[in-house]
């Protein structure tokens, strides 16, 4: 299925020209990635910011290979251009994520309001100091949905060990 | 944390971020659930000329505007709970698609012979891909793969009631590509209720003669159809969106060059003095694409009854992962009529009944088609070259 | 939510970087550079390990080609030409025969000997071009590997070309697309590693098929270029279609990991279950005609 109609129309064409062209492209969201890096939670333009997500999430898929891999630093040099933060990348960033298998970041989009018409978002790393920027969700199990699921799977349950008792006797 | 001002970048001096710490949560801030940029769907206006643009679907999830926040969050399950639900409806699933006759447990309804003047059913699919085959004498063909996912019927609407009542022509709906029922509305979901199957993404209709009803939830396969047969495809085409007069009805434009100002890909003259109007129905840049389409005559070279494939000649109308509705091919009425009765005569009627014809073979090919476990083709006499 | 940029982009063949599973241990970056710093030891215990999976197997991707079942039933159809007819291990620069049995020619089989200078499509659809001069006049034939007339595929010479591919043969001198059809089929011992075809090619003077000054081709003599054949516009042009950037972007690379897995299993599959079926049904007819 399409992913949206947008990659219908545009025939699978996944890549937007940032600031015209590819090096430049590129450039910009290097610096966005070492933002990221360096703050772990960064505002920017929504497009730069969803470039950046898959490069951010890469780097750290580079990184957990440690920074001895000569193709890693390699990659690591090229998109961090502060310097400073590779050693934070190879041994801060990368063990966080040592037990996820990819989606490192989260990406929030901000409200358009009359000051600021652009589209902007929020990029950060799971697992960053700051508070979460989204409510948790709270539980409420004492709700009616709650209470009326509760016994249905309470029932369910019994239902199951029932069965499982007669077709051991 | 303190909130850290603006950085400037090393190399550019153009700053392309900050440094986000002074929403304490979004919460806060007013904001709507963002969902991602769509253009505009294309118009569907019902013109007078352009009869083929289906008129736009009703939306299957319409959301409850008078509910707030609160409700929702009295309403939000627990993740055991949630995860409960899910689980349960699996099982539940997984027995209403069981049963390979109907899981209606009343009567099944009686058989009819074929005969001429019946009309059997025909299937939904999807486009699943396309790929080269070749004949025994080393012609290559272009076959695209229908994939029947999940086809089951939904109802009949009998001959007295349905739109065709002249030709003797029942209605029948099937369903197709089981979807989950969680994000669903409510009247949506109990079309499906009655038949006893889970909700399908997608349902069309099919003109049947009376001989040829289906009881509604019997699941319908790949092996509806033989190799060897004929079929008509019905999809919609490709989506080219907004299209120019050269593309969309292929005028020739103006030259490059030789003096043209600003003209290259225009219309030209629109219309002549005489009616001094513009006629409707003009040729006109518009929308281009997802229009229902027929394509006729497609011949079945293989059928997989285990994943449940057709290999059908030729392209069909649409994407990947496009909708197709698959029927016999109303080709064999005009001409031939013996080879009609040859070819439909043969035809599981009304569908294919396990129990009735028994398991068939994982691949069924047409005795043209080169099957691939075959040693290479070797031309060794001169009547090699027929097609 | 995103559409934009999580998914892995289509990839463009000629700068494909392939990351699969015996290579995550050494990130390599760059232009396929061939295998410099490994040992030979190690490039030898590496081919053991590792099953060979022919190019065409590794659908690209895209949604277009993301059918599981659609790939899957291809997948058993091409495993069951090759357990008919022997299509070998073969690479860009290797020299290969084929004979082909033609609708137009009963009774004999043509054969064709030339060097690949390119593989395209993937699937069924999958297609090889060789290359020979013959006469002086320079012929390609673009087979198709699973087409049911080839009767036979032989590699002469198994070679690996530095480039993922070798059009601009068709604007060097004829002597390096010349090869004799009566060539000795030179063996290799599957353990060892491809040799690569390290020669750099010396191209005729222009007007080229592409413009080779720009496109980042190891098996041109650049040198021998740049002196004899290119105008000064031209030279001056030629470092504005350098893209040192491509080598770090990310999304160009494709992790063949996942596909590989899946088309792995899907061999042991036929190995296991199809082909088993199929000679379990062939000898019960056999018993059934006896």
């Amino acid at each position: 299925m399409r992913l949206s109609l947008m990659l219908l129309i545009t025939h699978g064409k996944r890549q937007r020209k940032l600031g015209g062209g590819k090096p430049q492209r590129l450039n910009i969201l290097r610096r966005v990635v070492t933002g990221l890096v360096r703050h772990e939670r960064i505002e920017s333009t929504y497009a730069q910011c969803d470039e950046a997500q898959f490069y951010a999430e890469k780097l750290i898929d580079y990184a957990k290979l440690g920074n001895t891999n000569a193709g890693a630093m390699r990659i690591a040099d090229y998109w961090i251009t502060e310097k400073d933060l590779i050693p934070k990348l190879f041994e801060t960033l990368a063990p966080r994520f040592t037990n996820y298998d990819g989606r490192y970041c989260r990406l929030h989009r901000l409200p358009v309001t009359t000051q600021n018409t652009r589209d902007m978002a929020v990029l950060e790393y799971k697992g960053n100091p700051y508070p979460s920027l989204r409510p948790t969700p709270k539980n409420h199990p004492n709700s009616i949905a709650n209470i009326l699921v509760e016994g249905l799977r309470q029932d369910y349950e019994k239902k199951k060990i029932d069965l499982k008792d007669e077709s051991a006797t | 944390m303190a909130a850290s001002m603006l950085v400037r970048a090393a190399q550019n001096s153009r700053q392309t971020w900050s440094n986000c710490t002074r929403y304490a949560s979004l919460e806060n801030s007013q904001w709507t659930l963002c969902l991602p940029a769509v253009t505009t769907v294309l118009p569907c206006r019902t013109t007078t000329r352009r009869r083929d643009r289906l008129p736009l679907p009703k939306r299957l999830y319409v959301p409850d505007k008078t509910r707030t926040d609160q409700d929702r969050q009295a309403d939000e399950l627990t993740p055991q709970n949630m995860a409960h639900i899910q689980e349960s409806y699996k099982e539940e699933e997984e027995s209403l698609t069981q049963a390979r006759l109907c899981p209606l447990k009343d009567e099944p309804w009686p058989r009819h012979a074929w005969t001429p003047e019946s009309r059997r059913t025909g299937v939904l699919a999807t486009k699943i891909g396309m790929m080269p085959m070749w004949t025994k004498t080393g012609h290559r063909l272009t076959i695209t793969l229908l994939q029947v996912q999940d086809c089951h019927v939904i109802r009949y609407v009998p001959v007295v009631d349905s739109d065709y009542p002249d030709r003797k022509q029942g209605l029948l709906t099937l369903g197709h590509r089981t979807c989950s029922p969680f994000y669903l509305s409510e009247e949506y979901l109990r079309t499906f209720e009655k038949a006893g199957v889970p909700p399908k993404r997608k349902i069309a209709e099919f003109k049947v003669s009376k001989d040829a009803a289906i009881k509604p939830g019997t699941p319908l396969h790949a092996a509806h159809f033989r190799p060897g047969q004929y079929v008509d495809v019905y999809g919609k085409s490709v989506d080219k969106g907004f299209q120019g007069v050269m593309k969309r009805h292929g005028f020739k434009g103006q030259p490059a060059s030789h003096g043209q100002t600003k003209t290259h890909r225009r219309a030209g003259a629109i219309g002549t003095a005489g009616h001094g109007r513009v006629l409707p129905g003009t040729k006109m840049p518009g929308p281009m694409g997802n229009v229902v389409r027929y394509t006729r005559g497609l011949k079945i070279w293989r059928v997989n009854t285990k994943h449940n494939i057709l290999y059908v000649n030729g392209q069909v109308p649409g994407h990947n992962d496009g909708w197709i509705k698959v029927y016999d091919s109303i080709l064999y009425k005009s001409k031939h009529r013996k080879k009609m009765e040859d070819h439909l005569g043969s035809l599981p009627f009304p569908t294919y009944f396990e129990e009735d014809e028994g398991e068939l073979e994982e691949d069924l090919y047409d005795d043209d088609l080169f099957r691939f476990d075959e040693p290479s083709i070797v031309f060794e006499s001169a009547e090699g070259t027929k097609k | 939510m995103a559409a934009f940029g999580r998914v892995l982009l289509r990839s463009r063949q000629n700068l494909c970087l392939r990351w699969s599973s015996s290579t995550v241990e050494a990130a390599r970056p760059a232009a396929a550079t061939p295998d410099i710093t490994e040992s030979m030891q190690e490039q030898k215990s590496r081919r053991k390990s590792r099953r060979f999976i022919s190019p065409e197997f590794i659908i690209p991707r895209g949604m277009r080609a993301d059918f599981p079942t659609k790939n899957h039933v291809e997948r058993m159809d091409m495993l069951r030409r090759r357990a008919v007819i022997d299509i070998p291990e073969f690479y860009v620069g290797s020299i290969l025969s084929v004979l082909t049995s033609d609708p137009y020619a009963p009774g004999s089989f043509q054969q064709f000997v030339g060097i690949c200078i390119k593989r395209g499509g993937y699937g069924l659809g999958a297609t090889f071009t060789l290359r020979n001069v013959i006469n002086g006049q320079g012929i390609e034939i673009c087979y198709e590997l699973y087409n049911p007339t080839i009767n036979q595929v032989q590699v002469l010479k198994l070679q690996k070309s530095v480039d993922p591919h070798m059009v601009y043969l068709r604007d060097a001198l004829p002597e390096y697309s010349t090869i004799d059809f009566n060539l000795a089929p030179v063996q290799h011992n599957p353990e060892d590693p491809v040799p690569v075809l390290d020669t750099k090619v010396i191209l005729k003077p222009p007007p080229w098929y592409w413009r080779w000054e720009r496109v980042e081709l190891q098996g041109i003599d650049m040198e021998h270029m740049k002196e004899n054949h290119l105008s000064q516009k031209r030279l001056d042009k030629m470092d504005d279609h350098r893209k040192p950037w491509m080598e770090f972007d990310l999304m160009y690379e494709y992790d063949t990991t996942k596909v590989e897995q899946d088309v792995l299993k899907d061999m042991q599959y036929f190995e296991n279950v199809v082909r088993r079926k199929e000679e379990t049904s062939e000898k019960s007819t056999e018993e059934e005609e006896t």
